[in-house]
């Protein structure tokens, strides 16, 4: 979906788009709550400059997970575990994409984001590697990874 | 679709995709709150002081300038002063700097101290984080730091770490007389030197990947600062 922000207005993107960044947030980490402000937050920061942004959506993405990256290593560095209310976890999910789902939330978390946005996103690696800024060695190796433990532990 | 990336059929792939699929089809349009398109971000000066639990390290991600916005890492990077780089490193293929600290306390007094500036940190849509560290107890007004007690026991610091590509980079924050601190891990000792800066010393250490556990000790010339003895555990980290 490769757009050029001279022909789309950022009112048609946030439009457009929203939802599926929300999902984006979600599955790379955040909870609901924090998905929902991560996308405005993106929208936000692209505003100034979203004339001379050439490819609106993935910069977007970039933006959202990167954001989400960020809460993550909050977590970390306040060194306290937190407990959020996820209004997702409501949802009853079918037995095998709950377990699936389970166990893709204990990837670290570059592994999970490789995960959500080439199997998700449907990216190559390639592309996986540009939006999070890393080798495509790297992120061959944290794809593989990432099925190898996914296959233990779904096996 | 992405077929060309997985040319055989792999079931675990199919049963990740299809979780995915169907989780993120647990958000609908209805569930969203209603909002419209936001108003454009402010330029970043953000500021936000933390102690972290147990005694660890300040953690402040700021605005690491005035004014600053939204770049990539290395053209950021570029523009810190050479002269305030008091370490260079790289662990993963990801450069670190540990810079003496340039940002300001709520009085818009500098900071004394010094920052952990990650490369990495600077991408599009990233806060510019770094890791602030400052030596004695920051005061309750977020101005200044209290320092009394501790240049009155050479045995308190601060320490804490932060993760740069796949290695934690540790962090310490020690009396001006220590003259190293050392790490013991699998019986090997290293001494890490003792950067000092704006009257209290700043010893960084990159974690091998292999250390689970280690002992710290500073050092005051040969001699181990009483009560400075303590046994860690690296924390589990991505």
């Amino acid at each position: 979906m490769e757009e050029r922000a001279q022909a789309v207005g950022i009112e048609d993107a946030y439009r457009a788009h929203r939802l599926a960044l929300v999902r984006l947030a979600h599955l790379v980490g955040a909870d609901r709550e924090q998905a929902e402000d991560v996308v405005q937050t993106a929208f936000a920061s692209a505003q100034p400059r979203w004339a001379a942004i050439d490819d609106p959506l993935a910069y977007l993405r970039r933006s959202v997970v990167n954001q989400v990256r960020d809460h993550q290593r909050r977590r970390y560095r306040g060194q306290r575990a937190r407990v959020v209310h996820d209004p997702g976890t409501e949802h009853v999910l079918p037995p095998e994409v709950d377990e699936t789902w389970r166990h893709i939330g204990t990837l670290p978390w570059r592994q999970r984001a490789v995960v959500v946005l080439h199997y998700y996103e449907d990216l190559s690696l390639t592309e996986v590697a540009a939006l999070l800024g890393r080798p495509a060695s790297t992120i061959r190796s944290d794809h593989r990874r990432a099925l190898d433990r996914l296959r233990k532990t779904l096996a | 679709m992405n077929t060309t990336a997985d040319p055989t059929p792999d079931p675990v792939a199919d049963r990740v995709r299809h979780a995915l699929a169907t989780v993120a089809g647990t958000i609908d349009e209805a569930d969203l709150a209603p909002r419209g398109l936001p108003a454009p971000g402010p330029r970043r000066r953000r500021r936000r002081w933390a102690l972290a639990a147990g005694g660890g390290l300040v953690v402040v991600p700021a605005a690491l300038a005035a004014g600053a916005y939204l770049q990539q890492g290395p053209e950021y990077v570029d523009q810190i002063p050479r002269s305030s780089i008091i370490v260079e490193g790289e662990a993963d293929g990801d450069r670190y700097l540990l810079v003496e600290s340039r940002r300001e306390d709520a009085c818009g007094r500098p900071v004394a101290g010094v920052e952990l500036v990650e490369e990495d940190e600077n991408l599009i849509g990233s806060e510019w984080n770094t890791t602030g560290s400052t030596y004695g107890v920051p005061r309750e007004d977020g101005c200044g730091v209290d320092t009394a007690a501790w240049l009155a026991d050479p045995a308190l610091h601060e320490s804490g770490g932060t993760q740069v590509g796949d290695t934690m980079v540790w962090l310490w924050a020690v009396h001006p007389d220590v003259t190293a601190v050392r790490v013991t891990a699998g019986g090997e000792p290293t001494d890490l030197e003792v950067h000092p800066v704006d009257g209290a010393g700043y010893a960084l250490w990159e974690i091998p990947k292999d250390v689970a556990s280690y002992r710290v000790e500073l050092l005051v010339g040969d001699e181990v600062v009483p009560g400075s003895v303590e046994e860690r555990t690296v924390p589990a980290f991505d």
